[in-house]
């Protein structure tokens, strides 16, 4: 390459090489030393156990589905359509793929469904 | 290797054509699919035949030849070599349907990207559930994942998803071509660039269940682990843009950039800059060689560090495909430096493309790889050499080599020893040889010598230099991918470059010193954000004169060739200064005088076919004398585009997107409210279209009224286009969309004009009538959107916006101005609107509904479908067939549709 030796002033090495000692040092090391405190309780994972009258959304009928709260009779027959579509429901989680049950509703009645 | 030896014998770059014709076969590959059985024999007869013939200039052909073959080959393999169980051809051959649910197990690739409001997660997929079935699959699929809750983010945090999570995915992947018109961009193509299969959107964290951890390759682990808390450090400390800007462009993390920093970096043609690319890494190479040569000066173990921390860097940034093709290059051309050969860049680059071809054939039609390339290849043929004779020149003493001045004209020379003249080499020179010379040369020399100005005036001259060679290239590609012309872009790469790389250390420094103090960080912050402020600053300065960045569309039929030729004389003006050696002999005279004819009519045919790209005289279609209405396929919206008799042109609305904004938008900080960078409707559907049909202007724009799906593009095309003027229903005082609109009219200085019913307009004979709103007051919803007929001879067209029942009965007080052959039906098709005695009011032969083909609202209605087939009109959909397009000579009615389907000629 006929441009590689522009600059073999030794002071511009020395001067290049400080800057990027702090570059690579910040990006590989202190990025990776900072702490985060972590003090808040997860309050996650299997707790939400169905209660005793939580509704079979695998076998219930579309009249059962509408007396779950949040879900009317055009959801209830959407939950019916996707069951015969798409086969049952493998979780109760699942119930969100359906248009209209958001990440919100669903954990409103997520007590009141089950899946086995 | 063949061609290596025999290299002297037919050229110094023997990999630059073996390249070329690789290329070739690759595009050859692309245009005619030919058959496929034959190819592997011609390729391995001409091989063999090369090796046979090797003394001899025959040796040349077979072995173009058989490169030829070979891209054909490879093309043709890449292509049918995609796996039956692969997820882009289980969703092009329609085995799953777009957007259905399934579930998905695979392993999380990288480290969940953030993004704003939530993160990107990138998964090879491995098994799939598809209504009860499971089967094996191969594919890489990007889920989004929203994070709209406390909950949901405690929730992802236990998922604690890293490199190598086996995950459970339920969700509905997406991989289909939105959009159907002309000129935008395929989505499954865009895909396929990306290397990627589909994309989903995950709705909540309890849609994935993380099965366990792979074991992966430990330090990549740390590099993604690193970056992802430069992230958050960078986030947390600077301003939106600030960090956006740094994210971007140190991290390779785009989705923090908010639109407003975005576009001033896109209108002054340094996106490039700001999106990880070969500058960047070209810069970190670069650097990395610097301290690497002071260590040892041992070429094997300079290369070997410096690529390996290159490389190390690029998995850092998301190992996209334009920055792994940027690190192969730079680490090729380096191999090549380390076994130094003789081995020129050219030949390097050469070898480059080959590679890349090798590894992804499909890329040679990206527009990032042909970026990529030209852009080198400018400043190899022609920004270097150019660069280095021009400082020869500058920097001429008599010597034994160079005995005679360089030959060029004086003001030439004037102008290089301004940059490069050495008054302290001179002056030791003559003190050491016998005989003397004086050489006259400006005082001012001097002075700029010592006061250490020339070494700053050399680096600017150099880099505008380059950037203008590389702008000279660039100029079709620029043109045909993205529409824009930005000369203030020679001169903004050097400035954003330069603040940007100040901005990232100081940036970086503040990282490091807030991690000691707070207090000590503190100032260093505010000069970060003092960098970013400048680096703004002056684009955002240039880019509102029309003269420094302009839109302009790309020209239609034949002189679509013009992009093709433009290349040639291009071409060979960076031969000529390739070759250029301006202390040639005497003898040579003949050489040059010829050298200079060349150059005259190579740069005049240049000049002239730029400007043919750039004032595009021809682009727009010729009036033909018919009146055509183009329904566009915005997805969910309207946009209608009227071609008058005289070629005149109207756009009825101009659709856009359902505003989001809203949810992401932090209600305690206003000032801070973020808008993220993703194109808009405006910009990358309808001024595409416009582009594409080769308009840069359009005559009027009419909004029927102010909701976001009809106004907001329009705000875009008003932008972009040259528009006379505007006409709107109502003047809504504190709707956003609105203002956002009149902004952009007041901004451009075009008229605009409130329209109620009785107002006619006479264009190139078609008579359009406003039919709605019968009053004029201050609000712009449904009910009092503008309605339009078109009349043309006996053919009359309907235009009603979103009006609804109650509109409708106002129309119908007089039915006769409601009769129509083709109508376009209001409301997308909602039960809000058509009610039975409106459609049999019009008696319309067609009725278009203009709707995405999923709409979050269920348009079209089907009892409104029905209601119109059963009054026997034939009803189409734009997200079904994308473009629908009418005409009439005020006597037939012709239609076609982007998706062929139907070819209609009624009478």
């Amino acid at each position: 390459m006929r441009l590689t030796g522009l600059r073999k002033s030794h002071h511009y090495n020395k001067y290049a090489f400080l800057i990027l000692m702090f570059w690579t040092g910040s990006f590989f090391v202190l990025a990776g030393c900072r702490v985060q405190p972590d003090e808040r309780i997860l309050l996650v994972g299997d707790v939400y156990k169905p209660s005793e009258n939580a509704v079979n959304i695998n076998t219930a009928m579309a009249i059962e589905l509408e007396k779950i709260p949040h879900i009317g009779e055009k959801l209830a027959l959407k939950i019916v359509e996707h069951r015969t579509q798409h086969g049952a429901f493998r979780r109760a989680e699942h119930l969100m793929l359906i248009p209209g049950i958001s990440d919100d509703r669903f954990r409103q009645i997520r007590s009141l469904v089950r899946v086995d | 290797m063949a061609a290596k030896s025999s290299a002297p014998r037919f050229t110094h770059h023997p990999l630059l054509w073996l390249a070329v014709c690789f290329g070739a076969g690759i595009s050859a590959a692309n245009y005619f699919p030919s058959p496929f059985e034959t190819l592997p024999g011609i390729c391995v007869v001409s091989a063999i035949a090369a090796a046979i013939f090797i003394n001899r200039n025959l040796s040349l052909f077979f072995l173009s030849a058989a490169f030829v073959s070979a891209g054909f080959l490879t093309f043709q393999i890449e292509k049918q070599g995609v796996a039956e169980n692969r997820l882009r051809r289980i969703y092009d051959e329609a085995r799953i349907e777009s957007g259905k649910p399934i579930e998905i197990e695979g392993i999380v690739l990288g480290i969940p990207e953030p993004a704003f409001n939530g993160f990107l997660i990138k998964i090879r997929a491995e098994k799939i559930t598809h209504e009860g079935q499971t089967q094996n699959v191969s594919g890489k699929i990007r889920l989004f994942a929203p994070v709209q809750s406390e909950q949901a983010a405690l929730e992802y945090e236990q998922h604690d998803l890293q490199y190598g999570s086996r995950v459970r995915v339920a969700c509905g992947p997406e991989r289909e071509d939105r959009y159907l018109n002309p000129g935008v961009l395929s989505r499954k193509e865009q895909l396929d660039q990306q290397d990627l299969d589909a994309t989903a959107t995950v709705k909540s964290p309890l849609l994935i269940e993380k099965l366990g951890q792979e074991r992966v390759f430990q330090p990549l682990a740390i590099v993604f682990n690193q970056r992802q808390n430069l992230i958050a450090e960078f986030r947390d400390k600077f301003s939106v843009s600030t960090a956006g800007v740094l994210v971007a462009s140190l991290l390779g993390d785009k989705y923090f950039l908010d639109k407003q920093t975005a576009d001033v970096f896109r209108e002054g043609g340094t996106f490039h800059i700001l999106v990880i690319s070969g500058l960047h890494i070209t810069f970190i190479g670069g650097l990395t060689i610097l301290i690497v040569r002071i260590f040892t000066k041992k070429k094997w173990w300079q290369f070997l560090i410096a690529s390996s921390f290159l490389w190390a860097y690029t998995l850092a940034v998301g190992a996209e495909v334009p920055v792994v093709r940027a690190s192969l290059m730079f680490t090729i051309l380096f191999f090549s430096q380390v076994i130094y050969r003789k081995s020129t860049l050219l030949n390097a680059l050469g070898a480059c493309a080959l590679v890349l071809l090798v590894w992804r054939p499909q890329d040679l039609f990206t527009p990032s790889f042909q970026l990529t390339f030209v852009s080198v290849a400018a400043i190899v043929v022609m920004g270097f050499p150019l660069i280095e004779n021009l400082r020869s020149i500058g920097r001429w003493i008599p010597t034994t080599e160079t005995p005679f001045p360089p030959r060029v004209p004086v003001w030439l020379k004037r102008f290089c020893e301004m940059f490069y003249w050495r008054e302290n080499v001179w002056e030791i020179e003559s003190r050491r040889q016998i005989w003397s010379a004086s050489l006259f040369k400006s005082p001012y020399l001097k002075w700029l010598e010592a006061k250490g100005l020339q070494g700053a005036c050399a680096f600017v001259f150099e880099g505008i230099l380059i950037s203008f060679v590389v702008q000279l290239w660039l100029l079709p590609l620029l043109v045909v991918y993205f529409h824009r012309v930005s000369p203030a872009s020679i001169l903004l790469n050097l400035w954003v470059g330069v603040f940007i790389a100040l901005e990232s250390f100081s940036a970086l420094l503040a990282v490091f010193f807030s991690s000691i103090s707070a207090t000590l960080a503190l100032p260093v912050i505010k000069l970060t954000e003092g960098f970013n402020w400048l680096l703004i600053a002056l684009p955002r300065l240039l880019v509102n004169n029309d003269w420094a960045s302009f839109r302009l569309p790309v020209h239609s039929g034949p002189m679509r060739a013009i992009y093709l030729l433009y290349p040639l004389p291009v071409i060979v003006l960076g031969y000529i200064a390739y070759t250029w050696n301006p202390f040639a002999f005497r003898s040579e005279t003949t050489a040059i005088a010829l050298g200079f004819k060349m150059t005259a009519a190579a740069g005049t045919i240049a000049i002239v076919f730029g400007l043919v790209i750039v004032f595009h005289p021809f682009s727009a279609p010729k009036a033909d004398g018919r009146l055509h209405v183009e329904f566009l396929d915005v997805g969910q919206g309207d946009a209608a585009l009227i071609t008058f008799p005289n070629g005149k042109t109207m756009l009825v609305d101009g659709g856009g997107r359902i505003n989001y904004t809203n949810k992401f938008r932090d209600e305690t900080d206003e000032s801070d409210a973020f808008e993220p960078d993703v194109p808009r409707i405006g910009e990358a559907v309808v001024s595409e279209f416009l582009w594409e049909k080769g308009y840069s202007k359009v005559d009027y724009l009419l909004a029927t009224h102010a909701h976001v799906d009809h106004i907001q593009g329009l705000a875009d095309v008003a932008a972009n286009f040259a528009v006379t003027e505007a006409y709107f229903a109502g003047m809504p005082v504190n709707d956003p969309h609105f203002a956002e609109f009149s902004k952009v009219l007041t901004r451009r200085g075009i008229p605009g004009k409130r329209i109620v019913r009785g107002e006619i307009f006479r264009i190139g004979g078609v008579e359009v009538d406003i039919l709605f709103p019968i009053v004029n007051e201050p609000v712009s919803d449904n009910n009092h959107s503008a309605v339009l007929r078109l009349g043309f001879g006996s053919r009359k067209f309907l235009l009603t916006g979103d009006i609804e029942r109650d509109s409708e009965q106002e129309l119908l007080k007089s039915p006769e101005f409601v009769k129509a052959d083709v109508v376009k039906v209001a409301h997308h098709g909602s039960r809000t609107s058509s009610t039975q005695a409106f459609v049999d009011a019009t008696g319309a032969q067609y009725a278009i509904i203009p709707v995405g083909k999923r709409s979050m609202f269920g348009h079209p209605h089907f009892e409104v479908v029905d209601r119109w087939k059963r009054s026997g009109a034939k009803v189409m959909t734009t997200g079904e067939r994308g473009t629908i397009s009418v005409s009439t000579d005020g006597d037939d009615i012709k239609i076609t549709t982007f998706v062929p389907f139907l070819r209609v000629v009624a009478n």
